[in-house]
Protein backbone atom coordinates (compact mmCIF):
# COMPACT_ATOMS: atom_id res chain seq x y z
CA UNK A 1 0.00 0.00 0.00
CA UNK A 2 1.53 3.53 -1.08
CA UNK A 3 -0.22 6.59 -0.77
CA UNK A 4 -3.54 6.99 0.85
CA UNK A 5 -6.31 9.77 -0.37
CA UNK A 6 -7.82 9.04 -3.90
CA UNK A 7 -5.72 5.73 -4.60
CA UNK A 8 -7.01 4.32 -1.24
CA UNK A 9 -10.17 2.69 -2.85
CA UNK A 10 -8.03 0.91 -5.53
CA UNK A 11 -5.84 -0.39 -2.96
CA UNK A 12 -8.70 -1.51 -1.27
CA UNK A 13 -9.63 -4.04 -3.79
CA UNK A 14 -5.99 -4.63 -4.62
CA UNK A 15 -5.20 -6.16 -0.88
CA UNK A 16 -8.69 -7.62 -0.87
CA UNK A 17 -7.73 -10.13 -4.15
CA UNK A 18 -4.24 -10.61 -2.73
CA UNK A 19 -5.02 -11.58 0.99
CA UNK A 20 -8.82 -13.05 0.29
CA UNK A 21 -7.06 -16.61 1.31
CA UNK A 22 -5.09 -15.20 3.88
CA UNK A 23 -8.00 -13.78 5.71
CA UNK A 24 -10.12 -16.64 5.23
CA UNK A 25 -7.86 -19.40 6.19
CA UNK A 26 -6.84 -17.18 9.65
CA UNK A 27 -10.77 -17.32 10.01
CA UNK A 28 -10.85 -20.87 9.73
CA UNK A 29 -7.73 -21.54 11.52
CA UNK A 30 -9.18 -19.82 14.49
CA UNK A 31 -12.12 -22.27 14.48
CA UNK A 32 -14.67 -20.45 12.45
CA UNK A 33 -17.27 -22.76 10.85
CA UNK A 34 -17.13 -23.32 7.69
CA UNK A 35 -21.01 -22.20 6.90
CA UNK A 36 -20.22 -18.53 8.69
CA UNK A 37 -16.34 -17.88 7.12
CA UNK A 38 -17.91 -16.07 3.78
CA UNK A 39 -19.93 -13.48 6.78
CA UNK A 40 -17.15 -13.30 8.78
CA UNK A 41 -14.65 -12.52 5.95
CA UNK A 42 -17.01 -9.69 4.88
CA UNK A 43 -17.09 -8.66 8.25
CA UNK A 44 -13.37 -8.70 7.98
CA UNK A 45 -12.99 -6.54 5.20
CA UNK A 46 -15.50 -4.46 6.00
CA UNK A 47 -13.33 -3.45 9.32
CA UNK A 48 -10.37 -3.24 7.44
CA UNK A 49 -11.93 -1.28 4.99
CA UNK A 50 -12.96 1.63 8.11
CA UNK A 51 -9.52 2.09 8.91
CA UNK A 52 -7.31 1.25 5.99
CA UNK A 53 -6.21 4.84 6.52
CA UNK A 54 -4.49 3.64 9.83
CA UNK A 55 -2.15 0.96 8.14
CA UNK A 56 1.44 1.82 8.73
CA UNK A 57 2.94 1.27 5.55
CA UNK A 58 6.41 0.95 7.20
CA UNK A 59 5.27 -2.28 8.23
CA UNK A 60 4.18 -5.67 6.83
CA UNK A 61 0.46 -5.95 6.03
CA UNK A 62 -0.53 -9.35 6.92
CA UNK A 63 -0.16 -9.25 10.72
CA UNK A 64 -2.31 -6.32 10.22
CA UNK A 65 -4.72 -7.69 8.64
CA UNK A 66 -4.44 -10.72 10.86
CA UNK A 67 -5.24 -9.08 13.76
CA UNK A 68 -8.70 -7.81 12.32
CA UNK A 69 -9.66 -11.67 12.07
CA UNK A 70 -8.33 -12.71 15.31
CA UNK A 71 -10.44 -9.81 16.80
CA UNK A 72 -13.56 -10.96 14.39
CA UNK A 73 -13.36 -14.90 15.72
CA UNK A 74 -12.92 -13.62 18.82
CA UNK A 75 -16.05 -11.64 19.12
CA UNK A 76 -17.65 -14.48 17.40
CA UNK A 77 -16.81 -17.38 19.44
CA UNK A 78 -17.91 -15.59 22.69
CA UNK A 79 -21.29 -15.97 21.16
CA UNK A 80 -22.32 -18.96 23.01
CA UNK A 81 -25.01 -19.98 19.87
CA UNK A 82 -21.86 -20.56 17.50
CA UNK A 83 -20.92 -23.95 16.60
CA UNK A 84 -17.03 -24.27 17.01
CA UNK A 85 -15.60 -26.18 14.66
CA UNK A 86 -12.70 -28.60 13.96
CA UNK A 87 -10.94 -26.54 12.01
CA UNK A 88 -10.01 -27.50 8.54
CA UNK A 89 -13.01 -29.86 8.34
CA UNK A 90 -14.29 -30.05 5.02
CA UNK A 91 -12.32 -28.08 3.46
CA UNK A 92 -9.48 -30.16 1.48
CA UNK A 93 -8.23 -28.74 -1.57
CA UNK A 94 -8.83 -30.03 -4.62
CA UNK A 95 -6.07 -29.09 -6.77
CA UNK A 96 -3.31 -31.40 -8.32
CA UNK A 97 -5.45 -34.38 -6.25
CA UNK A 98 -2.81 -36.66 -5.57
CA UNK A 99 -3.65 -40.44 -5.67
CA UNK A 100 -5.99 -41.71 -2.95
CA UNK A 101 -4.04 -43.39 -0.65
CA UNK A 102 -1.59 -40.38 -0.50
CA UNK A 103 -4.68 -38.27 -0.35
CA UNK A 104 -5.73 -40.16 3.17
CA UNK A 105 -2.72 -39.66 4.35
CA UNK A 106 -1.90 -36.53 4.04
CA UNK A 107 -5.80 -35.70 5.25
CA UNK A 108 -5.24 -37.40 8.52
CA UNK A 109 -1.78 -35.44 8.78
CA UNK A 110 -3.92 -32.17 8.23
CA UNK A 111 -6.46 -33.13 10.59
CA UNK A 112 -3.39 -34.12 13.53
CA UNK A 113 -1.90 -30.41 12.80
CA UNK A 114 -5.28 -28.60 12.98
CA UNK A 115 -5.85 -30.53 16.09
CA UNK A 116 -3.21 -29.68 17.89
CA UNK A 117 -4.01 -25.99 16.86
CA UNK A 118 -7.12 -25.92 17.89
CA UNK A 119 -6.09 -27.18 21.51
CA UNK A 120 -4.33 -23.93 21.91
CA UNK A 121 -6.43 -20.96 23.43
CA UNK A 122 -7.60 -18.13 21.10
CA UNK A 123 -5.49 -15.13 22.38
CA UNK A 124 -2.01 -18.05 22.60
CA UNK A 125 -3.23 -19.50 19.19
CA UNK A 126 -3.51 -15.85 17.36
CA UNK A 127 0.52 -15.05 18.84
CA UNK A 128 1.51 -18.68 17.85
CA UNK A 129 0.05 -18.87 14.29
CA UNK A 130 1.38 -15.03 13.41
CA UNK A 131 5.11 -15.97 15.24
CA UNK A 132 5.55 -20.18 14.43
CA UNK A 133 3.59 -20.33 11.36
CA UNK A 134 3.37 -16.87 9.50
CA UNK A 135 6.93 -16.32 10.55
CA UNK A 136 6.32 -12.53 12.12
CA UNK A 137 9.03 -11.62 14.65
CA UNK A 138 7.49 -11.28 18.27
CA UNK A 139 7.73 -7.57 18.32
CA UNK A 140 5.65 -6.97 14.89
CA UNK A 141 3.57 -10.10 16.52
CA UNK A 142 2.80 -7.56 19.51
CA UNK A 143 2.37 -4.62 17.43
CA UNK A 144 -0.35 -5.62 15.15
CA UNK A 145 -2.55 -7.63 17.80
CA UNK A 146 -1.86 -4.40 20.33
CA UNK A 147 -0.60 -6.46 22.92
CA UNK A 148 3.15 -5.76 25.05
CA UNK A 149 5.98 -7.48 23.95
CA UNK A 150 6.15 -9.16 27.31
CA UNK A 151 2.84 -10.30 27.06
CA UNK A 152 3.26 -12.02 23.53
CA UNK A 153 6.35 -13.69 24.33
CA UNK A 154 4.06 -14.89 27.79
CA UNK A 155 1.49 -16.18 25.12
CA UNK A 156 4.09 -17.71 23.02
CA UNK A 157 5.22 -19.78 25.88
CA UNK A 158 1.72 -20.90 27.03
CA UNK A 159 1.24 -21.79 23.41
CA UNK A 160 4.21 -24.19 23.00
CA UNK A 161 2.96 -25.38 26.18
CA UNK A 162 -0.50 -26.10 25.00
CA UNK A 163 0.91 -28.11 21.97
CA UNK A 164 3.17 -30.29 24.01
CA UNK A 165 -0.01 -30.87 25.81
CA UNK A 166 -2.27 -31.65 22.57
CA UNK A 167 0.94 -33.71 21.31
CA UNK A 168 1.20 -35.87 24.22
CA UNK A 169 -2.66 -36.55 24.14
CA UNK A 170 -2.63 -37.55 20.47
CA UNK A 171 0.03 -39.73 21.30
CA UNK A 172 -1.51 -41.11 24.09
CA UNK A 173 -4.74 -41.87 21.61
CA UNK A 174 -2.69 -43.18 19.13
CA UNK A 175 -0.11 -45.58 21.32
CA UNK A 176 2.74 -43.87 20.63
CA UNK A 177 5.52 -43.11 23.24
CA UNK B 1 4.33 -37.50 9.90
CA UNK B 2 6.02 -40.57 11.69
CA UNK B 3 3.72 -40.11 14.92
CA UNK B 4 1.05 -37.72 15.75
CA UNK B 5 2.82 -34.66 16.37
CA UNK B 6 6.24 -34.41 15.05
CA UNK B 7 6.76 -31.05 15.44
CA UNK B 8 8.41 -29.50 12.46
CA UNK B 9 5.93 -31.81 10.53
CA UNK B 10 3.02 -30.35 11.74
CA UNK B 11 4.04 -27.23 11.79
CA UNK B 12 4.95 -27.07 7.84
CA UNK B 13 1.29 -28.86 7.31
CA UNK B 14 0.09 -25.64 9.03
CA UNK B 15 2.00 -23.30 7.00
CA UNK B 16 0.76 -25.65 3.54
CA UNK B 17 -2.27 -25.09 5.10
CA UNK B 18 -2.57 -21.28 5.36
CA UNK B 19 -1.63 -20.94 1.87
CA UNK B 20 -4.85 -22.71 0.94
CA UNK B 21 -6.81 -21.15 -1.75
CA UNK B 22 -10.31 -19.73 -0.52
CA UNK B 23 -12.91 -20.82 -2.83
CA UNK B 24 -13.26 -18.16 -5.87
CA UNK B 25 -17.22 -18.56 -5.58
CA UNK B 26 -17.38 -17.32 -2.18
CA UNK B 27 -14.37 -14.53 -3.22
CA UNK B 28 -16.63 -13.95 -5.99
CA UNK B 29 -19.75 -13.29 -3.53
CA UNK B 30 -17.98 -11.34 -0.60
CA UNK B 31 -16.48 -8.84 -3.43
CA UNK B 32 -20.11 -8.20 -4.74
CA UNK B 33 -21.25 -7.47 -1.44
CA UNK B 34 -18.46 -4.92 -0.98
CA UNK B 35 -18.82 -3.63 -3.77
CA UNK B 36 -15.08 -4.49 -5.56
CA UNK B 37 -14.37 -5.38 -9.53
CA UNK B 38 -12.99 -8.03 -9.27
CA UNK B 39 -11.95 -7.89 -13.19
CA UNK B 40 -10.54 -4.53 -12.53
CA UNK B 41 -8.64 -2.15 -9.54
CA UNK B 42 -11.17 -0.01 -9.31
CA UNK B 43 -13.59 -0.69 -5.90
CA UNK B 44 -16.11 1.00 -3.97
CA UNK B 45 -16.45 -0.68 -0.79
CA UNK B 46 -19.68 -0.34 0.55
CA UNK B 47 -21.04 -0.43 4.10
CA UNK B 48 -22.53 -2.59 6.41
CA UNK B 49 -25.64 -5.29 5.72
CA UNK B 50 -28.05 -2.78 6.00
CA UNK B 51 -26.21 0.05 4.49
CA UNK B 52 -25.89 -2.25 1.60
CA UNK B 53 -29.24 -3.24 1.14
CA UNK B 54 -31.07 0.08 1.60
CA UNK B 55 -28.50 0.73 -1.79
CA UNK B 56 -30.95 -1.33 -3.65
CA UNK B 57 -28.91 -2.93 -5.47
CA UNK B 58 -29.55 -6.55 -7.03
CA UNK B 59 -26.02 -8.06 -5.65
CA UNK B 60 -26.06 -5.74 -2.72
CA UNK B 61 -27.99 -7.62 -0.07
CA UNK B 62 -26.53 -10.86 1.15
CA UNK B 63 -28.49 -13.25 3.55
CA UNK B 64 -26.73 -11.38 6.59
CA UNK B 65 -28.23 -8.03 5.21
CA UNK B 66 -31.69 -9.00 5.05
CA UNK B 67 -32.02 -10.81 8.26
CA UNK B 68 -30.43 -7.38 9.47
CA UNK B 69 -33.48 -5.33 7.69
CA UNK B 70 -35.66 -7.84 9.06
CA UNK B 71 -34.72 -7.07 12.87
CA UNK B 72 -34.73 -3.03 12.07
CA UNK B 73 -38.27 -3.52 10.75
CA UNK B 74 -39.73 -5.45 12.96
CA UNK B 75 -39.72 -2.84 15.58
CA UNK B 76 -41.32 -0.59 13.14
CA UNK B 77 -43.92 -3.17 12.49
CA UNK B 78 -44.05 -3.52 15.82
CA UNK B 79 -44.75 0.13 16.87
CA UNK B 80 -47.23 0.54 13.96
CA UNK B 81 -48.86 -2.55 14.46
CA UNK B 82 -49.74 -1.41 18.88
CA UNK B 83 -50.72 1.33 17.48
CA UNK B 84 -53.33 -0.47 14.53
CA UNK B 85 -54.41 -2.81 17.57
CA UNK B 86 -55.22 0.11 20.02
CA UNK B 87 -58.89 -0.07 18.72
CA UNK B 88 -59.16 -3.30 18.78
CA UNK B 89 -57.80 -3.41 22.44
CA UNK B 90 -60.41 -1.34 23.78
CA UNK B 91 -63.35 -3.24 21.61
CA UNK B 92 -62.11 -6.57 23.80
CA UNK B 93 -63.33 -4.90 26.68
CA UNK B 94 -67.30 -6.11 25.53
CA UNK B 95 -66.56 -9.42 26.44
CA UNK B 96 -63.68 -11.77 28.05
CA UNK B 97 -61.01 -12.10 26.75
CA UNK B 98 -60.69 -15.18 24.31
CA UNK B 99 -58.43 -18.25 25.61
CA UNK B 100 -54.88 -18.45 24.97
CA UNK B 101 -54.69 -19.72 22.04
CA UNK B 102 -51.24 -21.22 22.06
CA UNK B 103 -50.16 -24.92 22.77
CA UNK B 104 -47.20 -22.95 24.49
CA UNK B 105 -44.00 -24.82 25.02
CA UNK B 106 -41.81 -21.68 25.59
CA UNK B 107 -43.12 -21.50 29.35
CA UNK B 108 -44.65 -17.99 28.13
CA UNK B 109 -48.26 -17.38 28.23
CA UNK B 110 -49.68 -15.00 24.77
CA UNK B 111 -53.22 -15.09 24.68
CA UNK B 112 -54.82 -14.22 21.59
CA UNK B 113 -55.81 -11.07 20.36
CA UNK B 114 -59.15 -9.96 20.01
CA UNK B 115 -60.27 -10.31 16.79
CA UNK B 116 -62.55 -8.13 14.47
CA UNK B 117 -64.84 -10.93 13.43
CA UNK B 118 -65.34 -11.98 16.75
CA UNK B 119 -66.47 -8.33 18.12
CA UNK B 120 -68.40 -8.69 15.11
CA UNK B 121 -70.43 -11.54 16.11
CA UNK B 122 -71.12 -10.22 19.27
CA UNK B 123 -74.78 -9.07 19.97
CA UNK B 124 -74.97 -5.14 19.89
CA UNK B 125 -74.42 -2.91 22.10
CA UNK B 126 -77.81 -2.08 22.27
CA UNK B 127 -78.83 -5.40 23.45
CA UNK B 128 -76.51 -5.70 25.84
CA UNK B 129 -75.35 -3.83 29.18
CA UNK B 130 -72.92 -0.94 28.83
CA UNK B 131 -69.28 -1.95 28.97
CA UNK B 132 -67.14 -2.19 32.08
CA UNK B 133 -64.30 -0.73 29.87
CA UNK B 134 -62.30 0.19 33.20
CA UNK B 135 -59.02 1.48 33.13
CA UNK B 136 -58.16 -1.86 34.77
CA UNK B 137 -59.62 -3.57 32.13
CA UNK B 138 -57.87 -1.94 29.19
CA UNK B 139 -54.72 -2.08 31.07
CA UNK B 140 -54.92 -5.94 31.78
CA UNK B 141 -55.71 -6.44 27.69
CA UNK B 142 -52.98 -4.47 26.43
CA UNK B 143 -50.70 -6.63 28.86
CA UNK B 144 -52.03 -10.04 27.42
CA UNK B 145 -51.12 -8.29 23.97
CA UNK B 146 -47.89 -7.06 25.30
CA UNK B 147 -47.42 -10.48 26.51
CA UNK B 148 -47.93 -12.09 23.01
CA UNK B 149 -45.99 -10.06 21.43
CA UNK B 150 -43.34 -10.66 23.64
CA UNK B 151 -43.08 -14.01 23.49
CA UNK B 152 -43.43 -14.00 19.66
CA UNK B 153 -40.48 -11.63 19.22
CA UNK B 154 -38.38 -13.91 21.42
CA UNK B 155 -39.26 -16.69 19.23
CA UNK B 156 -38.53 -14.81 15.81
CA UNK B 157 -35.23 -13.16 17.43
CA UNK B 158 -33.99 -16.97 18.38
CA UNK B 159 -34.70 -17.91 14.42
CA UNK B 160 -33.26 -14.67 13.51
CA UNK B 161 -30.04 -15.40 15.70
CA UNK B 162 -29.39 -19.08 13.86
CA UNK B 163 -29.31 -17.58 10.55
CA UNK B 164 -26.94 -15.02 11.29
CA UNK B 165 -25.38 -17.77 12.55
CA UNK B 166 -25.64 -19.60 9.81
CA UNK B 167 -27.94 -22.29 11.53
CA UNK B 168 -30.86 -23.06 8.84
CA UNK B 169 -31.94 -25.82 10.78
CA UNK B 170 -32.46 -23.88 14.06
CA UNK B 171 -33.77 -20.75 12.12
CA UNK B 172 -36.62 -23.44 10.92
CA UNK B 173 -37.19 -25.10 14.02
CA UNK B 174 -37.75 -21.57 16.07
CA UNK B 175 -40.37 -20.18 13.04
CA UNK B 176 -41.92 -24.21 13.00
CA UNK B 177 -42.49 -23.40 16.67
CA UNK B 178 -43.74 -19.68 16.14
CA UNK B 179 -46.25 -20.85 13.97
CA UNK B 180 -47.44 -23.40 16.04
CA UNK B 181 -47.57 -21.73 19.47
CA UNK B 182 -49.59 -18.67 17.59
CA UNK B 183 -52.25 -19.27 15.11
CA UNK B 184 -53.15 -15.57 14.99
CA UNK B 185 -49.81 -14.38 15.50
CA UNK B 186 -48.97 -10.51 15.41
CA UNK B 187 -45.94 -10.98 13.86
CA UNK B 188 -46.90 -13.21 10.68
CA UNK B 189 -45.15 -10.71 8.52
CA UNK B 190 -42.04 -10.99 10.64
CA UNK B 191 -42.26 -14.83 10.48
CA UNK B 192 -42.87 -14.92 7.19
CA UNK B 193 -39.91 -12.89 5.57
CA UNK B 194 -37.77 -15.06 7.87
CA UNK B 195 -38.95 -18.35 6.58
CA UNK B 196 -37.83 -17.26 3.12
CA UNK B 197 -34.71 -16.57 4.21
CA UNK B 198 -34.18 -19.81 6.09
CA UNK B 199 -35.57 -21.86 3.38
CA UNK B 200 -33.23 -19.97 1.02
CA UNK B 201 -30.40 -20.56 3.27
CA UNK B 202 -31.31 -24.57 4.16
CA UNK B 203 -31.20 -24.23 -0.13
CA UNK B 204 -34.58 -25.06 -0.14
CA UNK B 205 -35.43 -22.76 -3.13
CA UNK B 206 -38.92 -23.90 -4.24
CA UNK B 207 -40.38 -23.44 -1.12
CA UNK B 208 -39.01 -20.26 -0.40
CA UNK B 209 -40.32 -18.78 -3.59
CA UNK B 210 -43.51 -20.46 -2.73
CA UNK B 211 -43.67 -18.38 0.76
CA UNK B 212 -41.86 -15.47 -0.87
CA UNK B 213 -45.17 -15.39 -3.28
CA UNK B 214 -47.76 -15.83 -0.85
CA UNK B 215 -46.08 -13.27 1.65
CA UNK B 216 -46.04 -10.87 -1.79
CA UNK B 217 -50.27 -11.80 -2.09
CA UNK B 218 -50.59 -11.56 1.74
CA UNK B 219 -48.95 -8.59 2.63
CA UNK B 220 -47.78 -6.38 -0.23
CA UNK B 221 -47.07 -3.11 1.30
CA UNK B 222 -44.73 -5.02 3.58
CA UNK B 223 -41.29 -3.26 4.56
CA UNK B 224 -39.80 -6.97 4.64
CA UNK B 225 -40.37 -7.13 0.92
CA UNK B 226 -37.10 -5.70 -0.12
CA UNK B 227 -34.96 -8.12 2.56
CA UNK B 228 -37.19 -11.21 0.74
CA UNK B 229 -36.54 -10.36 -2.40
CA UNK B 230 -32.45 -10.25 -1.59
CA UNK B 231 -32.63 -13.83 -0.12
CA UNK B 232 -34.11 -14.81 -3.31
CA UNK B 233 -32.06 -12.73 -5.40
CA UNK B 234 -29.00 -14.78 -3.52
CA UNK B 235 -30.51 -18.25 -5.02
CA UNK B 236 -27.56 -19.02 -7.23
Amino acid sequence: MQARAPAVRSEFGTVFREHFSYVWNSLRHFGVHASDLEDLTHEVFLRVHERFDECDQSRPLRPWLFAFAYRVAAAHRRLARHRVEVIGAGVDPVADAPPADELLVRREERQVALQILEDIELDRRAVFILHEIDGFPIPEVAGALRIPVATAYSRLRLARRDCAAAVRRLRLARGVR
Amino acid sequence: MNGPGDRQDWLEILRRDRETPAPEAAMARVATRLGIDTTSAASLPRGRPATAAKLGGAHIAGMLAAAFIAGGATGMLLQARLGRDRGARIASVHAPMPPAESTERSGATPAAPASPSAVDSRPSVASRPPPAATPATIVAAARNQQTQLDAERALLDGARGALVSGDSDAALRALDRHARTFRRPLLAEEHDALLVQALVRAGRYDEARARAEALRHKFPQSLLLPAVDAALASIP
